[in-house]
């Protein structure tokens, strides 16, 4: 059996809509072996790395929308830092100019890092809803609805950290990305006017130095999944 | 809720010489909570309708679950793709959506998803030294929505002849959740996925090199996903 160092240890699971979504006491969590024996703890020592992989819908429009209406943070809600850059929301097709724009939030004011320019509103910008006119039948033979989330747009992202000690800043970074529902020219467009979204950025916090808690929280409704991957310093978990 | 820990490589391809449009994997379980991708290697530019010192239109390439010319669903072959490329050459990120096919982008191609912009140096063309690596990420792979992939990926320049890499390849692309032939696909399970090397201006397919990659990893598993008519 090869080494494999990485670990699930959480996932959050929201199936209705939620303003927030949190992972606690990560510095605690039992590990287990493929055999179902208790192998480890999730300790810094033990699981430096971190990995969080999600994926959410939004219940908002584009011009509903503002960058400081998402957030994720560590525990503490002081003193981030945090710069990325990230692409406006754009009504061209294809651009062969700058389309990149970067923020900065810092000065230890910040309470936490708006993450909001790199998700996707999931309503269109039109009606303002994500209305589909027509129902269709999935695999398993059930109806759904026009206006269901399950054939929305779907914000996915990727945030990393690596944990050194507790003198020393963890720091995050950040990837997102969505892909537009609408611009089409065919009959089934959705009038929706915008391209999508993608967002790189890092940052942290100067006033508290653990990693044992994080949040994701917005001004929109929301439903999703959150997960929480570790890295280990050894062969906790087992695999192939 | 349970979750199984362990991660595990469930499928690898490698190319032995340079003749592939595409690299497949198909019949992917989809039990686990999250599916995760690695390309690595490069174009082989022989054959194409470039010159040193162009760009591809398009390509690295993809395509998922089953819909492609002869796959499993082809019919809801309808990508939806937003990415961002930026360009060491200009110092500049472009945004484009679709598959870039000829520079005539489609937000509902037939095609596939662009996930590339790569630079043909000027000079002698070492293959070994021209790759590029790509990562993506399917979320709860076998649950009842749509599932998107979302890639990260880049290149170094190539240390001959000029120095335009692209460092970064950064987007999304899910199948339309609209139409009754592509929606039921979209919100199905996420089993295959296709890197294909593009085309070049003209149409003419391009292949990726000897010795490129593409690796599947199974990341944990949940109990908790939506499998039913939910929500």
């Amino acid at each position: 059996m090869a080494n494999q160092n990485y670990a699930l240890i959480g996932h959050a699971h929201q199936n209705s809509w939620t303003s927030s979504m949190a992972m606690t006491n990560l510095q605690n969590v039992q590990v287990f072996n493929d055999d179902g024996q208790h192998s480890a703890t999730t300790t810094y020592a033990n699981f430096p790395g971190y990995r969080f992989v999600g994926k959410i819908f939004l219940d908002a429009t584009v011009s509903q929308f503002s960058t400081s209406h998402i957030n994720f943070y560590i525990y503490s809600t002081s003193n981030y830092d945090t710069y990325y850059t990230y692409s406006s929301p754009s009504t061209q097709v294809y651009s062969n100019t700058l389309v990149q724009s970067g923020n900065y939030t810092g000065g230890n004011g910040y309470t936490y890092i708006p993450i909001g320019e790199g998700f996707y509103p999931s309503k269109y910008a039109g009606g303002g809803s994500w209305d589909w006119g027509s129902d269709v039948t999935d695999v398993d033979g059930n109806t759904v609805s026009s206006d269901s989330p399950r054939r929305g747009v779907w914000t996915n992202f990727v945030i990393d950290a690596y944990f050194q000690n507790v003198n020393k800043q963890s720091t995050v970074k950040i990837k997102t990305a969505a892909a537009t529902n609408g611009f089409s020219t065919s009959t089934t467009d959705t009038s929706e006017s915008y391209s999508g979204r993608y967002y790189h950025g890092g940052g942290g916090s100067n006033n508290y130095y653990r990693l044992d808690d994080v949040y994701l929280t917005t001004s929109y409704n929301f439903r999703g999944d959150l997960f929480c991957y570790r890295i280990g310093t050894g062969n906790w978990v087992g695999g192939s | 809720m349970t979750l199984t820990q362990s991660f595990n490589r469930i499928a690898h391809v490698e190319t032995a010489d340079s003749t592939s449009q595409y690299m497949e994997i198909s019949g992917l379980s989809t039990n686990y909570a999250q599916l995760y991708f690695t390309f690595t290697g490069y174009l082989d530019w022989s054959g194409t309708n470039y010159g040193a010192g162009q760009r591809t239109w398009n390509g690295p390439t993809l395509q998922f679950q089953g819909a492609w010319p002869g796959g499993a669903n082809a019919s809801a072959a309808s990508y939806r793709c937003f990415g961002a490329i930026g360009k060491d050459s200009s110092n500049t990120t472009y945004s484009y959506l679709g598959d870039m096919i000829n520079s005539s982008s489609y937000t509902v191609s037939p095609n596939w998803a662009n996930m590339g912009n790569l630079f043909y140096p000027s000079g002698t063309f070492y293959a070994d030294r021209n790759r590029f690596t790509i990562e993506m990420w399917v979320v709860q792979p076998r649950d009842n929505q749509v599932k998107t992939v979302m890639w990260s990926g880049g290149s170094g320049p190539p240390d001959t002849g000029s120095y335009h890499g692209t460092p970064l390849m950064q987007g999304a692309a899910h199948l339309c959740g609209q139409t009754s032939s592509s929606a039921p696909t979209a919100m199905g399970p996420f089993d295959s996925i296709r890197i294909g090397a593009g085309c070049d201006t003209a149409g003419g397919a391009q292949t990726f090199g000897t010795l490129s990659s593409f690796t599947a990893y199974g990341m944990g598993n949940t109990t908790d996903v939506n499998t039913g008519n939910d929500p």
